[in-house]
Order: structure tokens, then C-alpha cells, then sequence
């Protein structure tokens, strides 16, 4: 489906219909999204260059945050985790989603009990899936460390949160079950839009199953897998708080704080707004940037498709 | 070599078999919930855990429900989403209308904007929301989270309802036109109801946004009896009061109303979060 409706839009019959009713159906909208998304986001950009303290006498310091944050020690280790955190999401939930939307691409009996099973994480508050997650990985009486016990006779626990990398790749973890339905359903669709005769034909061409794989199904989900990557990168590159702040607040030694919790925490802990708005719009820029790219994408697809 | 029939029928055995255990694996962190929530405060702590509840159950539930706030949280959540879900109707039915009806110049531009805001990461939308709602007196109250989250539903909401509108044939609409009915009633009384599931479907997504959302109401809600569900639930992590049946019972009962919710709403899950990105 294109974003771009001008040509198949059923509208063309009133293409002279008056103005005024164009702003009575769509002004509120835009006067909302302009007051809750764009004035906002000026505002940040305000901020970010203003000094670095909350009350009165704030100064235009120019990019002088900006340069702080890049000059910390901290900075390279803030972007490697939300690197790791965000590439980390992208892979699984895209290799699971794939090997899982093969799986239910098939008939068996109980499918659609399967697939609402698969689609319960994202359905799953955040703040509930944070919880759940803090006993399984506890250290002293989660089912997990029990678990492994269990298998190596008691000689090798993990402390899932409060070490290092352990806590990034826990949280990577959580993430990627939360989004995982986003890729099972998005890769789904991709399957299903793949044409029979595609396979009829590699199959009178006597393929085997891996070369039919390689030769027809990845090339059919190719383009829904860039979509799903930027997505991906999108949501949880921007969206990567609640789990890390509630398990672990970004530690230990910082090891698993993301550029956005780290934002979070300028603002309302530390109470350094300049900072927090110029960390803030790096993750505006890179998401921005991912955007731009996703609906390039779209759109080429949608005249693609036609 | 089998032949073809014997090698599918096979596979797709493996295959099931296959799609099951998984859907086990994924399922766990739920099970575990359910579990724990299931048993006596000895039980949820006790090493090694035991793999089945011991089923008592009944005097959590009661503590729960009576002796916290969660009835509270949960009544100020159920508000919260509620109404800012009729807000975010309100607003966006007319605007998808009008993208779904009626041709302009820039009416991809419009529609890719409006899109385009769902992307923006929520933190650079919170830091100066939280100072302008604090200066127009709103710290501590739910009217600002209401307001945030029915834009930040919006977008969504706008393109799911846009997708279904396009489902209604414009002859419909052109019949009603030249009957003489306006084109606010045309909408309202006729797109809508013919489009009603889709309606919901969105409606659904809205309100599970705002029941999920934690950010900004962490910031901004600050007494006890204005907190929503999230917020009390998260009160839950890491204190060493409350024990595990209870906090999982807890987590539960926030829990199943978007889990229900939304499996009412699943085959509208594509076209709600990647937004007309999947063929469908």
C-alpha cells in the first residue's frame, strides 16, 4: 500500500469541494500534532542550547552542551549500548520473526491458538513484562538460575542484571520478546504476499528447500526486511527506557544505560535540562534519519507494487 | 528419496511440533506470572521454585483488592485511557474523513506529516511537555497525561481510520450528497457506522497506547492517588515489602485487560503499527 494517495483515492469526484471544509475536518488534527509533537520539539532544540541549569538565569551557551556530552568519557560507551541494544533487537526480532512466520506460514492444527500465543508479548504492559522478567532473572530465587543449576549441577549461576555486559544483554532480551510479535506478523505478511507460482517454478526447476529459501523466500521478504530494520530501529533505539530504567537505571557502571534513559535522567534527576534536550536531539536526528529512509522505502514499494 | 506427499506431510509435523515449543518458550514470563500470582507468599519465594502453584490464592487476591490502591490505579488508568481515547476519536474521525474524501494539493505531504510524527521518540516530546504542563498547572494531574496521550495516539489512530474509510464506497457518500445531507452528517452518520469495526479496532489501539504509556506520567503524577497503573505497578519493583505472589498478582490484573483487548484486535495489528507499510 503506498502513503502516496493521490492517484487511487476514490476523492477525485469532488476534487472542488470548498475549502472551508477542509480545515473544519482536518484542522483540530493538525493544530494538535503541531502543539503536542512540533512545538515540543522546537522547544527541545531551544533548550538544548541554553545553559545547563533549571531556573533563572539561563544563558544562550550554543552548541556548548552539545560539545560537553560528546567530550564525556561516558559518551563512546552510551552510544556502543545503545548500539548493541538496538542492532541486537533488529537481528532476533527479524531472525526469529522469519523462522517463527515460516513456521505458522504452514497449516497445522491449533494455528491460531499459536499465533495469538506469539502475539501476547506486545499485548503485555511494559511495566508488567519489567516485573515478570525481575523474578525470572533474580538472582537467588529465579527459575532461570534454578534452571541452570539444575543443568550444570551448581556450578555455574548467571547474574542476569547486576554485572557487566549480563545487564545489556538481559534487557536485549526483554526487548526483543516484546517486539518479537511486530516481527512475526510483519514477516507473515511478507510470506503471504510471496506469489505460489514463485515456488511452483523453482519446484519444476527442481530446487531443493534451502535453494528455494535462498532463492525465493528471502528475496520476497527483502523489502519488508529493510522496512522491519528501520521500524525496529525507530521504536526501539527511541523507546529504549522503561525495562532498563526499572531493572537496572542504566547499570551497573553505567554498562547498560541507553542515550535515551541517560536523557531521562539529566532531565529529571539531575536536573540538567540542556543536556538532557541535546542528548534528546541526537536521538531525534538518528530516528528522524531512519524515518526519512523507511518511508523512501514505502513508497518505492507502493509505486513498485501498482 | 520419499516421495512429495510423505516429505510434506513430514515437515509439517516437525513443523508444528516445532511451533509449539516455541510458542511454550514465549509464553513462559506469562506462565510464570500467572503462576506465582497463584500461590502463597512461601511458595513465590521459596528455592528451588516449585513449577506449579499451590493454588492459595484467594487471601492475595483479597489483600490486593482491598487493602491497596490497585482498585484506584486501575479506576485511574481506565480513565485515563478512556478519555483520552473519545479525545483522540473526536479529533481524528474528521481528519481521517477528510484525508479518506476529499483531494488537495500536498495531500501526501499532509498524510506523510501526520504519519511522520508517530516516529519522533517520545523523550524529546516529554522533557518540554513536562516543563509546559508544569507552568500551566497540570503537575500532579491526569488532565496533562490525557492530553499527551491522545496525541500521541493520534497519528495512528488518523491512519487506521483513513485505511478503513477508504473501505466505504464513495458512491455511498455521493448518493447522500445529492440528497442533501451535509458532509459532517455523511460522516458521522453513515462512514462511521459502516466502518464500525475498524472504528473500534482503533479505538483499542489508542486505549492500550495510553494504559502501556509510563514515561511522562512517571514525571508528572506525583501523589499516590493520582498515579495510574503503571506507575503503581512499578512502585513494585524492587522493594522488599511486597511479596512475589502479590506483586505477580498485581502485575496480572494490569495485565489481562490489554491482553483480552487486544487479542480482539489482532488482525488490525499490522496496519496499526507499520502504518500501511505491509501489503495486506
Amino acid at each position: 500500500m503506498s502513503i502516496a494517495v493521490s492517484e487511487s483515492s476514490p476523492a477525485k469526484a469532488f476534487r472542488s469541494w470548498p475549502n472551508m471544509h477542509l480545515w473544519l475536518f482536518l484542522g483540530p488534527c493538525i493544530a494538535s500534532l503541531i502543539a503536542v509533537f512540533l512545538v515540543p520539539i522546537w522547544q527541545t532544540l531551544q533548550m538544548s542550547l541554553y545553559s545547563d541549569t533549571m531556573g533563572r538565569n539561563v544563558a544562550f551557551v550554543g552548541l556548548a552542551n552539545y560539545a560537553r556530552i560528546i567530550g564525556q568519557d561516558g559518551f563512546l560507551q552510551l552510544l556502543v549500548t545503545s548500539i548493541i541494544y538496538t542492532l541486537g533487537n533488529v537481528f532476533f526480532v527479524w531472525f526469529f520473526g522469519l523462522g517463527i512466520a515460516l513456521l505458522l506460514n504452514d497449516h497445522f492444527p491449533g494455528r491460531a491458538l499459536i499465533r495469538a500465543i506469539f502475539i501476547i508479548p506486545w499485548a503485555t504492559p511494559y511495566v508488567a513484562a519489567s516485573l515478570i522478567f525481575s523474578l525470572l532473572f533474580n538472582f537467588d530465587i529465579g527459575v532461570l538460575n534454578y534452571l541452570l543449576s539444575l543443568a550444570t549441577g551448581g556450578r555455574f549461576v548467571i547474574d542476569f542484571l547486576n554485572a557487566c555486559p549480563n545487564a545489556l544483554i538481559s534487557l536485549t532480551g526483554i526487548s526483543i520478546w516484546k517486539l518479537l510479535p511486530l516481527g512475526i506478523v510483519m514477516m507473515l505478511s511478507a510470506l503471504q504476499s510471496i506469489p505460489d507460482s514463485h515456488y511452483e517454478a523453482a519446484k519444476v526447476d527442481g530446487a531443493s528447500r534451502l535453494q528455494t529459501f535462498w532463492y525465493v523466500t528471502l528475496p520476497g521478504v527483502r523489502s519488508t526486511t529493510v522496512m522491519l530494520t528501520l521500524l525496529m530501529m525507530i521504536w526501539c533505539f527511541g523507546r529504549s527506557f522503561t525495562a532498563i530504567y526499572l531493572l537496572t537505571g542504566g547499570g551497573p557502571a553505567g554498562c547498560s544505560e541507553t542515550i535515551v534513559l541517560r536523557s531521562y535522567l539529566e532531565m529529571f534527576q539531575m536536573f540538567h535540562p540542556g543536556s538532557a534536550a541535546a542528548l534528546g536531539v541526537g536521538v531525534l536526528l538518528i530516528s528522524m534519519l531512519c524515518a526519512g529512509l523507511y518511508y523512501g522505502m514505502v513508497n518505492r514499494r507502493g509505486s513498485h507494487a501498482e | 528419496m520419499q516421495n512429495d506427499r510423505t516429505m510434506m506431510a513430514r515437515t509439517n509435523w516437525i513443523a508444528a511440533l516445532l511451533a509449539y515449543s516455541l510458542a511454550f518458550v514465549v509464553a513462559i514470563p506469562f506462565l510464570w506470572m500467572l503462576k506465582s500470582a497463584l500461590e502463597s507468599p512461601a511458595a513465590a519465594t521459596a528455592y528451588p521454585p516449585a513449577l506449579l502453584p499451590d493454588g492459595a490464592f484467594i487471601e492475595t487476591f483479597r489483600t490486593i483488592l482491598f487493602e491497596t490502591r490497585l482498585f484506584h490505579w486501575l479506576l485511574n488508568s481506565f480513565l485515563v485511557s478512556t478519555i483520552s481515547t473519545l479525545v483522540a476519536l473526536s479529533i481524528g474521525i474528521p481528519a481521517a474523513y477528510g484525508l479518506s474524501r476529499f483531494n488537495f494539493r500536498h495531500k501526501g505531504l499532509m498524510t506523510l506529516s501526520i504519519l511522520g510524527t508517530q516516529m519522533m521518540p517520545p523523550i524529546v516530546l516529554i522533557i518540554p511537555l513536562y516543563t509546559t504542563f508544569i507552568k500551566l498547572g497540570l503537575a500532579d494531574s491526569m488532565v496533562g497525561v490525557v492530553i499527551a496521550n491522545a496525541a500521541f495516539s493520534l497519528p495512528v489512530m488518523v491512519w487506521m481510520l483513513k485505511t478503513v474509510f477508504d473501505g466505504v464506497p464513495f458512491e455511498i457518500d455521493e448518493a447522500a450528497r445529492i440528497d442533501g445531507a451535509s458532509w459532517i452528517y455523511i460522516a458521522a452518520r453513515i462512514v462511521v457506522p459502516l466502518s464500525l469495526p475498524g472504528v473500534i479496532a482503533a479505538s483499542i489501539f489508542s486505549f492500550l497506547n495510553a494504559w502501556d504509556e509510563f514515561m511522562l506520567a512517571r514525571t508528572l503524577l506525583r501523589t499516590v492517588d493520582q498515579w495510574v497503573g503503571t506507575i503503581g505497578l512499578s512502585s513494585l519493583m524492587g522493594e522488599y515489602v511486597t511479596p512475589w505472589n502479590q506483586i505477580m498478582a498485581t502485575a496480572l490484573i494490569f495485565t489481562l485487560p490489554p491482553v483480552i483487548l487486544f487479542l480482539f484486535v489482532q488482525k488490525y495489528f499490522v496496519s496499526g503499527l507499520s502504518a500501511g507499510a505491509v501489503k495486506g
